[in-house]
């Protein structure tokens, strides 16, 4: 794989909540290469969508980033000036959000929302009559028919697959280098989710965007990644690219994970997995999947198992590798 | 399949929805579906093609503005949405969002125990014991009856939703995307629970859901919904393997697979097109014909009819004329 563009870097962030300090995030390593697609794929609550917020840093003031950084091109966010940091965020990152209704504002049009966006991320001053061009050339690149009339209505004259390709369009506007995109097909129906997939596949391409997707579904990463994450109650479980790991899961979790997932060949569906998500206050000691996890033993309620590289690039945090 | 039992049969049901302007929604526009005992039938389609409104009607919440629903020999919609007492309580529901169905102030037994009062004649001094069995049966701790919903996660929410529907001694249960708002760890054990359930007391589920992959596992049979009437109804394993319909044909090729063995189960890619229409101005012919890659002249004129393509096979499109006529193609 080419250069790095984006590390996440031991990743701590916790949230401020009645009962103390809900430690989600705990210590993630991420590492995005330029041009390459990484999916992160984990339950709800697990803390896909902190990390892609942490990176843009849109988290709501109660969180709290504990440790770690992040590194875009070599450079410590945390470090760049705010005039550096907005350049990031204008040329760098851009993200997509699950619920395309609310990501978008119901009482401006989609062309004040698209122009107001390509305002502040161009370098020049833009007469009207260019902002509005660029902001047909948006439309027609995600393939949304009749640009004209789309500038002029509401969000809610568009359907959920319609808005979804306007925040697409809206978020690659400006040039980015990379793609946040937070479960973007999630809300919509399969056939839609299907075609707004394609749709990132393509512009992915096109443009050569890092992309960074982060879903619930395995099947939509397995699609368009090629590198994944599997993640567990704010932990890595189990890395690599993605054919190796869906294809010889090793981590207790990603393998009862998979076993739960009701498959089209009609094998039937496993009891699922015992227990809950555990609870952040007081988050379990060692491997936060022990209290669920079937071949758990004393070591793993002690430690914190590390990543360990079980075959070429396929990496697993376990220690049953280890033993 | 004949010589088993309809519990449940709906004959030309439909449902209109007025609007201001004179006009309809045409929510359920003539469906023809059979439940029979001790099977699961599968209604699957995308949002807006109806299957909560088909769950409701059968309920008796909505009253149908044409057709029947016969269920165990009787005419339901008769006297509109009143039902006897008896009916009421044959046939049950679970909805999709545990969270908003279950009342927050209320314990859980509370909740069970107006189920029980309602449609059950066991003494009162009798429910508390009712209740704990019920939660066993359902495979929860005794312990949650003293809660509120909220102290419980969202499976077990909708567990206990499972067990009300229940205390009314239920012989049809339909489950409206019971398992839609939870994670996949999370919707295997309540799936397991509920096909142990019709094991053990020979339930007769309408379970709808827009997750083709988890019909194949649930499912004997299913119904593919698109705006408001079924275009293709099948045994499940039958379905799955020469899908008919060019709706049914791109829905399942849109699926996002998660392992390498299922490709095989998708049929070629045809590449996802269109948004379903508005189910007020519905296009004239048939529904799909905007979306559909076969489409013929006739397509666009005259709405299809249902036909029997092979025995329990049945589709609604213009492309089979004849039944049997493929049958050697295959």
């Amino acid at each position: 794989m080419g250069n790095t563009i984006l590390t996440v870097k031991d990743l701590k962030v916790s949230f401020l909540v009645y009962g103390g300090l809900s430690k989600v995030i705990n210590g993630i390593n991420l590492r995005i290469p330029a041009g390459g697609r990484v999916g992160l794929v984990g339950e709800s609550g697990c803390g896909k969508t902190t990390t892609l917020k942490s990176i843009l840093k849109i988290l709501p003031n109660v969180a709290v980033q504990e440790g770690g950084h992040i590194e875009y091109k070599g450079k410590k966010l945390d470090d760049m000036n705010s005039k550096e940091f907005e350049m990031f965020r204008r040329k760098g990152a851009g993200m997509i959000f699950q619920d395309p209704s609310s990501a978008l504002n119901p009482v401006f049009t989609i062309g004040d929302q698209l122009i107001n966006g390509l305002k502040n991320s161009s370098d020049e001053r833009l007469s009207k009559k260019e902002l509005n061009e660029k902001a047909i050339n948006a439309l027609n690149e995600v393939a949304l028919p009749d640009p004209e009339r789309i500038m002029a209505s509401y969000p809610f004259q568009l359907s959920g697959g319609m808005r979804q390709r306007v925040c697409i369009a809206s978020t690659l506007a400006a040039n980015k280098e990379i793609l946040l995109a937070d479960e973007p097909g999630t809300a919509l129906d399969v056939t839609i989710q299907a075609q707004i997939l394609k749709l990132i596949d393509s512009l992915v391409d096109k443009r050569n965007l890092s992309l960074v997707m982060v879903s619930h579904s395995i099947g939509v990463i397995r699609e368009i990644t090629d590198y994944v994450y599997i993640m567990y109650a704010g932990m890595i479980a189990e890395e690599g690219p993605t054919n190796l790991v869906l294809r010889n899961p090793t981590h207790p979790y990603t393998v009862a994970l998979m076993e739960c997932i009701p498959k089209l060949t009609g094998t039937g569906i496993s009891n699922g997995i015992e227990g809950r998500t555990p609870d952040y206050v007081n988050p379990p000691k060692g491997c936060r999947f022990s209290p669920r996890c079937k071949f758990a033993f004393e070591k793993c309620k002690k430690h914190n198992p590390e990543l360990v590289e079980t075959e070429q690039g396929h990496f697993v945090a376990c220690f049953k590798m280890e033993a | 399949m004949d010589e088993k039992e309809k519990i449940l049969e709906i004959k030309g049901l439909k449902k209109y929805f007025p609007l201001r302007n004179k006009k309809f929604v045409k929510a359920v526009d003539g469906v023809d579906l059979e439940i029979y005992k001790g099977e699961t039938l599968g209604l699957v389609g995308e949002s807006g093609s109806g299957k909560s409104t088909i769950a409701y009607m059968v309920v008796g919440m909505y009253s149908a503005t044409e057709g029947k629903i016969i269920f165990e020999g009787e005419d339901l919609t008769k006297n509109g949405v009143k039902r006897r007492k008896k009916q009421k309580g044959a046939i049950q529901i679970v909805f999709q969002d545990p969270g908003s169905s279950l009342n927050p102030r209320k314990r859980i037994k509370k909740s069970i125990d107006l189920s029980l009062s309602l449609h059950n004649n066991i003494e009162r001094s009798k429910h508390d014991d009712k209740i704990c069995e019920l939660l066993e049966m359902v495979g929860l701790p005794t312990e949650f009856s003293e809660k509120f919903p909220k102290a419980i996660g969202g499976g077990e929410r909708q567990l206990v939703s499972v067990a009300r529907a229940l205390a009314a001694n239920p012989s049809l249960i339909i489950l409206d995307e019971p398992t839609s708002a939870l994670d996949v760890s999370v919707q295997a054990k309540v799936i397991k629970k509920l096909m142990d359930l019709q094991k053990e007391i020979g339930l007769s589920y309408l379970f709808i859901t827009h997750d083709l992959s988890l019909m194949r596992n649930v499912a004997k049979r299913v119904a593919i919904l698109y705006l408001g009437k079924v275009c293709e109804l099948a045994p499940t394993t039958e379905f799955f393997q020469k899908p008919l319909h060019p709706y049914t044909n791109m829905l399942l090729s849109s699926i996002p697979v998660a392992t390498y063995e299922e490709e095989a189960y998708r049929p070629n890619r045809i590449e996802s097109t269109g948004e379903i229409p508005s189910p007020v101005d519905v296009p004239p012919g048939c529904a799909f014909h905007k979306r559909c890659i076969d489409c013929m002249e006739i397509c666009t004129k005259e709405p299809p009819r249902m036909i029997e393509v092979y025995p329990g096979h049945q589709v609604c499109c213009h492309k089979y004329t004849k039944p049997f006529e493929n049958m050697n193609e295959v």
